[in-house]
């Protein structure tokens, strides 16, 4: 019982975060993504800007959620008190599984190699629009999300600017440090694994 | 001109190494592809995000260095390539007349950036060290390659060293087995003092020069000799390869390498360039003399057009990715996938100085 209070509440926090599985026609309905962050209006380029961006990031299964077993620590933080909201999540049902490197094809010809050649292979990992001509640097799309996935955590009140400023340097350390991952003030795969940012 | 330095975003905090990897793997070094264009992509690694505008398939692989404060990175190590060069100085104590790198006076160190960069080179790979001189930083060029060869025994060194630094005491310590992973290469221009210390820029280099070899002998250190074709030694290199062939027949290999068209000797070129075209002679003879005596010379940066049709087994076909450039002439030429090919920075106008064969 209290676990699905806990995770209705998860969800919710990540649709705030923009990160949540919703699918762009379903998303103008949501109250949830409009109202939280100082209510854009869903008219605006922006929000539209927000949802057109969401095909490039998926949440995450659980498989890869391997930051999971340490998280009902960060409740016992030095204050004793739990930074809201609290997230617990659901154990994993599965061990993290090992990708396998993959063998790297080392025998590039550069100079002979088509400019469309550098497309992923597989049409299945890389949607057309991925590879439009990008309006805003892929950088900045990633360390907004995480800015939201870190707000929605209680752990940031900044500016969602997608700049990793000092406020969001000093949320990531805390964030970093009460999730016990390797406190380095950036942003880490096991930063992107919390907030279930995958690659696309 | 394939990149060596691209501007990059990073919310690293200080300059870091990472290995940029396609997919994600287990690795702590490694950063995996998150986005790609055409003409940028995102990576994350346990140092953060770094943005490149570059596409990730041409940088897959790459061993780079992230500099978040100067918004760029560098490939320190780049992958499939047979020719990575790393860096440990841009000073030196020499001053060639043809240097195709010439000197800085400052030095910056990034030994343990370096020395991770090599951690991360792929199996087997052998690792270029240049500079500047590496050996005025001795000590710590000594550790990091005894350090690397110690975790990573499938790797080696190629080290370019000017050879005015070693001392007696070094001959135990490169004694060691370890460093049969390691060949210096160190340049010889001439057969007498007088001409070599021109060519290099310093009062009694040759004979410093010597007194390394002697250490190196006694070493039992593995050896490269290197001479630059120039207009000022050509007439000398009979006598060269005399003396190269009784004092240091141990040498595994006599380089002999064509003039580049860079650093110094871009603007030096109509003064030290040597046409071999117009007198083979003296080179023929030297490669004569290295042959007889059982030395191994062979001649780099030539094309073969520019090679009398006997010596031309000594022509090296390249196989750096920074010698690719040919001459439209060249097109269906027999020897083109047996020749040196040319230099990326090698001028239009100089280009098509071949005749196809």
């Amino acid at each position: 019982m209290r676990n699905m209070k806990k995770r209705r509440f998860l969800i919710s926090s990540l649709i705030m975060a923009g990160i949540a599985p919703v699918r762009p026609a379903d998303a103008s309905s949501e109250p949830g993504l409009q109202t939280p962050l100082g209510g854009p209006d869903p008219d605006s380029d922006a929000v539209i800007q927000r949802f057109t961006q969401q095909h490039r990031f998926l949440l995450a299964a659980h498989r890869s959620h391997s930051s999971h077993a340490s998280h009902s620590s960060h409740r016992s933080g030095s204050s004793g008190i739990p930074r809201s909201p609290v997230y617990t999540p659901a154990p994993s049902p599965k061990p993290k599984t090992t990708p396998t490197p993959s063998p790297t094809p080392s025998s590039r010809n550069k100079r002979s190699t088509p400019p469309d050649s550098v497309l992923p292979s597989s049409s299945a990992t890389a949607p057309n629009s991925l590879y439009s001509a990008p309006t805003t640097d892929q950088i900045t799309q990633v360390v907004r999300r995480v800015q939201l996935g870190l707000r929605s955590y209680g752990y940031y009140n900044g500016a969602i600017d997608g700049i990793v400023g000092r406020e969001t340097r000093a949320s990531l350390v805390r964030f970093q440090t009460d999730f016990r991952l390797k406190v380095t003030g950036t942003i880490t795969p096991e930063v992107l694994d919390a907030f279930k940012i995958v690659a696309q | 001109m394939i990149p060596l330095a691209l501007p990059a975003q990073s919310d690293g905090i200080t300059p870091y190494v990472t290995r940029l990897r396609r997919k994600r793997t287990d690795h702590p070094e490694d950063s995996w592809c998150l986005m790609s264009t055409e003409v940028k992509s995102l990576w994350c690694g346990a140092h953060g995000l770094v943005e490149i505008d570059y596409s990730a398939d041409a940088l897959e692989g790459d061993v780079i260095l992230v500099n978040p404060a100067a918004k760029r990175i560098e490939r320190m190590l780049r992958s499939g390539s047979r020719h990575n060069s790393l860096l440990i100085t841009e000073r030196c104590d020499q001053l060639c007349l043809m240097c195709s790198q010439p000197p800085k006076k400052s030095h910056v160190d990034r030994f343990d950036l370096l020395h991770k960069a090599c951690l991360l080179a792929e199996p087997s790979a052998t690792i270029g060290i240049s500079g500047g001189e590496p050996t005025l930083y001795k000590a710590r060029l000594f550790e990091m390659v005894e350090q690397v060869l110690q975790a990573r025994p499938d790797l080696s060194f190629h080290i370019l060293s000017n050879g005015q630094h070693f001392c007696a005491d070094d001959i135990p310590r490169l004694s060691d087995s370890l460093w049969h992973k390691v060949i210096w290469g160190i340049p010889i221009y001439a057969a007498t003092a007088v001409l070599h210390d021109r060519i290099v820029g310093k009062t009694d280099a040759y004979e410093r020069l010597h007194e390394s070899f002697d250490y190196l002998l006694l070493s039992g250190a593995r050896l490269e000799l290197r001479t630059v074709l120039l207009a000022d030694n050509i007439a000398d290199l009979p006598a060269l390869a005399g003396r190269i062939s009784i004092l240091l027949s141990h040498a595994e290999q006599w380089s002999l390498m064509g003039l580049e068209n860079i650093g110094f000797a871009r603007n030096r070129w109509p003064e030290l360039y040597f046409d071999l075209r117009s007198g083979f002679t003296q080179v023929g003879e030297a490669l004569d003399i290295a042959m007889l005596n059982g030395l191994n010379a062979r001649l780099f940066n030539v094309p073969l057009c520019h090679i009398p049709p006997a010596y031309r087994h000594h022509g090296v076909a390249s196989i750096s990715d920074w010698k690719q450039r040919f001459a439209p002439k060249c097109t269906g030429c027999a020897g083109k996938s047996d020749c040196s090919g040319f230099f990326e920075w090698h001028p239009d106008e100089l280009l098509n100085q071949v005749s196809p064969i």
